[in-house]
């Protein structure tokens, strides 16, 4: 008799259904930008936040120069700039823009636009974990929620690595190939668990960006290893750009449990999917798949890789080479 | 760790009014039975039956609120998030853009997103920035007879 697990891998193409590394790769040539000290990126330019900017409200109201809408535009016909408090914002916000998203590591994160069953899109990130495998978080490839009729897969994701604001550096792919964990699709309390929240989008042979654009590693780690690390968070936010701008910031782990990692890195609505990655030497490995704003707790949150993950994320990488 | 610095002598107020009515209702509670407790769940039958204005103890999350019997009161703390005119009060706020409820979510039947402070709107979906806490009967999966403790 099969005993089913949460960790359990389930795909929209099957709907019947001790501390280890995977390397990161940098291919593609280009600008490689090496780590900076105490494992944070070094960040030669960047935009800092000084509250509301005219600059990004211009952006959020401005067409697309290259016939691609952003996610909120096509989803919600948004005209003018949203009056955003930022709810995962902790204290002063220190997140700053990423505008060489050309670069490794940068180019590794994606801004996804998500077509829903019902037809509503949405914005999250992802990251490539190997030439045409991203991992991002559950929530942006199933639903579940209010809406009956968007429950379930999403119809379609477009991905776009590197993305600065109308710039696509390395274009974009739409997949319709995701997938999640038994313990997301399916979940034994009824209510979708955050312990679980991950998955991943597969691109088509013919569409593998990550060719070009490189991917980062990602580890199962003991817990004492992850409370010492600093953890760096690429994405892209909604109240920033809206979803169009790379936005990274860093802090050390605040704590862990056995499926999540906290932290008080400042995230908004978006970033969902963004790689919660330690730099080890000059190498980038995720550690978890950042999913959750402040509840219960005043932290945001990522799905820590533990080792059912890691194994689920290395089956699908080697399963989609 | 940063915090939301102006919010906190706000939240304190709030808390004290919360302890300070949850005093008073313990002693009303003692006056009746000697056992001094509040009374959040009773197997003999819910001790506030239908009524919403004695706070029935310590706010809870979701996902135990979601466990208790039908009928019970229940005060519960999470994120609201209201989607095409549903309020919903979620253990999380899942980080898609617009987000959603994550984790164990419970529909609001009574209330509405704006009788709270802090709304963010995003076209259908409206969610707020920081956990609120509320009173009400769990009927039928759904929360009712609601009031608001804590914005």
């Amino acid at each position: 008799m099969t005993v089913l697990s949460a960790d359990d891998r389930v795909s929209n193409n099957d709907l019947s259904s001790d501390e280890r590394e995977e390397q990161a790769s940098f291919v593609g040539g280009g600008e490689d930008i090496s780590p900076g000290a105490n494992g944070l990126e070094a960040i030669a330019a960047g935009v800092t936040l000084g509250g509301p900017s005219a600059e990004n409200a211009a952006a959020a109201a401005a067409p697309s120069t290259v016939g691609l809408r952003s996610a909120v535009e096509a989803t919600y016909d948004v005209t003018s700039t949203p009056s955003f408090t930022a709810e995962s914002v902790i204290g002063d916000d220190g997140r700053r823009r990423i505008t060489n998203t050309d670069a490794y590591p940068w180019r590794v994160h994606a801004s996804l636009r998500v077509t829903a069953k019902d037809g509503s899109q949405w914005i999250g990130t992802a990251f490539f974990i190997s030439p045409r495998v991203l991992a991002t978080a559950g929530h942006n490839l199933y639903f579940h929620g209010s809406v009956a009729a968007r429950q379930g897969w999403a119809r379609s994701i477009e991905v776009m690595p590197g993305r600065n604001d109308d710039q696509l550096p390395f274009g974009s792919a739409i997949s319709s190939n995701f997938g999640s964990v038994r313990g997301w699709t399916e979940p034994e309390s009824g209510f979708p668990d955050p312990d679980f929240d991950y998955g991943v989008i597969i691109l088509d042979e013919d569409s593998a960006l990550g060719n070009q654009t490189g991917w980062i590693g990602f580890g199962s780690y003991s817990d004492t290893t992850l409370r010492s690390v600093t953890a760096n968070l690429a994405g892209y936010p909604g109240d920033l750009g809206n979803g169009r701008e790379q936005w990274y910031m860093a802090r050390q782990v605040d704590s862990v449990t056995s499926r999540r990692v906290f932290y008080d890195i400042d995230t908004f609505g978006g970033q969902s999917g963004s790689a919660v990655y330690r730099i080890s030497g000059n190498s980038r490995f995720a550690i978890g798949i950042h999913a959750y704003g402040v509840g219960e707790r005043p932290l945001n949150s990522a799905t820590r890789i533990n080792n059912p993950a890691f194994d689920n994320l290395l089956a699908w990488k080697n399963e989609n080479p | 760790m940063k915090t939301h610095e102006p919010r906190r002598p706000r939240r304190r107020l709030i808390i004290a009014c919360l302890v300070a009515t949850l005093t008073l209702a313990a002693a009303a509670c003692g006056a009746d039975d000697g056992d001094g407790l509040d009374g959040a769940v009773d197997e003999t039958g819910p001790e506030y039956s239908d009524t919403n204005d004695t706070p029935p103890g310590e706010p809870m999350n979701v996902l135990d609120a979601a466990a208790q019997p039908e009928g019970t009161r229940v005060t519960v703390t999470g994120v609201l998030i209201e989607d095409t005119g549903t309020l919903f009060i979620a253990d999380a706020l899942a980080e898609s853009f617009p987000p959603q409820p994550g984790g164990a979510t419970l529909e609001i039947e009574d209330l509405l997103i704006d009788e709270f402070d802090g709304v963010i709107t995003e076209g259908p979906i409206q969610w707020r920035d920081e956990p609120a806490t509320i009173t009400a009967t769990l009927q039928g999966g759904l929360l009712t007879d609601s009031t608001i403790i804590r914005d």
